[in-house]
C-alpha cells in the first residue's frame, strides 16, 4: 500500500514538472505577438557531470537524440564545461519545439541512466529590447524564471520582474520567490 | 491606592494599543503610497525594483548564482526565518516583500488591460 502510493505520487509529480516545463513551447509562441521577447533559436542543459562512463559517452547520446527526434536538419549541438564544473549541452535550433523536446529527451536520457539529480537547468536564450535574457527552468523546483542582462555581470531587475508577469500571462508556472531567481553568469550561448 | 494603580495600567495598556493602531496605520499608509506613487508613474516595477535594489539582502533578488546553491542545497533543510509575527505587528513599515508583490500585482492588472 505505502510502496503503491509512493510510485503513483512520484509518477504524478512528474507529470505535472513534465507539462510545467513543457508550456514554454507555446508561452514562447504567443510572446512574439505582444512583446518585445523572442527567442535567439538556442537553448541548454546544465548539470554537475560526475565520473561515469555516461558522461563520457554523452557526445554520442546526444548525437544519437537528434538524428530520431529533430523535426528539421539544422539542429546542432555543443558540449561545453563551464567555470563551475557544470556541463552543458548547448543546442541550436530555429525550431523553438524542436529546441524544448530534444533537451527533454536530453534530460530523460540522464535521468534513465540514474542521474536525474545532477540535472540542474533548462535555459532557454531569448533577447529582450537588444538585451540578452533567458528563460530558467529550474528542475528541481519545476518553475520558470527570468534572467535580463544588462552587462556582463550585471541584471535587469525590473525587465526580469516585467517578463515574470508576462510569463504569468501565458500560464508558465513562474517562481513566486524572488529569492530563488539566482544568477547563472557566464551562460555558454 | 488600588484605583490609582487601576488607572495606571489602564493607561499604559490604552498607551501601548494606540501605539500598535498608529504602526498599522503607518504600515497601511506605506501600501497606499506606493499605490500612488505607482500610479502617478504609471510604472508599478520600476518602483518595485527600486525597493529590491534598497532592501535587506534576503528579499532581493540574488546575484549568487544557481549552480553554486545547488552544490549546498543538500543542507538547507529550513528557510531562514524571515521575522515573525511580534516584529511585524511592531514595525512602521510592511515587509518589503509584501510590498513588492503588491507592486507586482498591480502590473499584473494594467497587463491585463482594464
Amino acid at each position: 500500500m505505502g510502496l503503491l502510493s509512493n510510485l503513483f505520487s512520484r509518477h504524478r509529480l512528474k507529470q505535472v514538472n513534465r507539462d510545467a516545463y513543457f508550456s514554454i513551447a507555446t508561452a514562447a509562441d504567443s510572446f512574439g505577438a505582444y512583446s518585445d521577447l523572442g527567442p535567439t533559436g538556442k537553448a541548454g542543459l546544465v548539470f554537475n557531470p560526475v565520473e561515469s562512463t555516461f558522461f563520457e559517452n554523452l557526445n554520442s547520446e546526444v548525437n544519437e537524440l537528434l538524428k530520431v527526434s529533430s523535426k528539421t536538419t539544422d539542429s546542432q549541438y555543443e558540449i561545453i564545461d563551464d567555470t563551475y564544473g557544470t556541463r552543458w549541452v548547448v543546442l541550436t535550433d530555429h525550431d523553438f519545439d524542436d529546441l524544448v523536446s530534444i533537451l527533454h529527451l536530453v534530460g530523460e536520457t540522464i535521468t534513465e541512466h540514474g542521474f536525474g539529480d545532477r540535472l540542474v537547468a533548462a535555459v532557454f536564450g531569448f533577447t529582450y529590447k537588444q538585451n540578452q535574457a533567458y528563460l530558467i527552468y529550474n528542475i528541481k523546483r519545476g518553475q520558470f524564471y527570468p534572467i535580463v542582462l544588462s552587462g556582463e555581470k550585471e541584471r535587469d531587475n525590473r525587465s526580469e520582474m516585467k517578463i515574470g508577469t508576462l510569463m504569468e500571462k501565458e500560464k508558465l508556472p513562474v517562481e513566486k520567490n524572488l529569492e530563488q531567481w539566482y544568477a547563472l553568469w557566464g551562460i555558454p550561448f | 491606592m488600588i484605583i490609582a494603580l487601576a488607572l495606571y495600567v489602564g493607561t499604559i495598556t490604552i498607551y501601548f494599543m494606540s501605539q500598535l493602531l498608529i504602526l498599522s496605520l503607518s504600515r497601511y499608509r506605506e501600501y497606499a503610497a506606493d499605490r500612488s506613487g505607482a500610479i502617478l508613474t504609471g510604472a508599478p516595477l520600476q518602483l518595485a525594483s527600486a525597493l529590491n535594489k534598497i532592501s535587506d539582502d534576503m528579499y532581493r533578488i540574488p546575484e549568487k548564482d544557481l549552480r553554486q546553491v545547488e552544490h549546498a542545497n543538500a543542507f538547507f533543510i529550513i528557510n531562514a526565518i524571515k521575522g515573525n509575527a511580534t516584529a511585524r505587528l511592531l514595525s512602521s513599515h510592511p515587509p518589503v516583500e509584501k510590498r513588492i508583490e503588491r507592486l507586482r500585482e498591480m502590473q499584473r492588472q494594467m497587463e491585463g488591460g482594464s
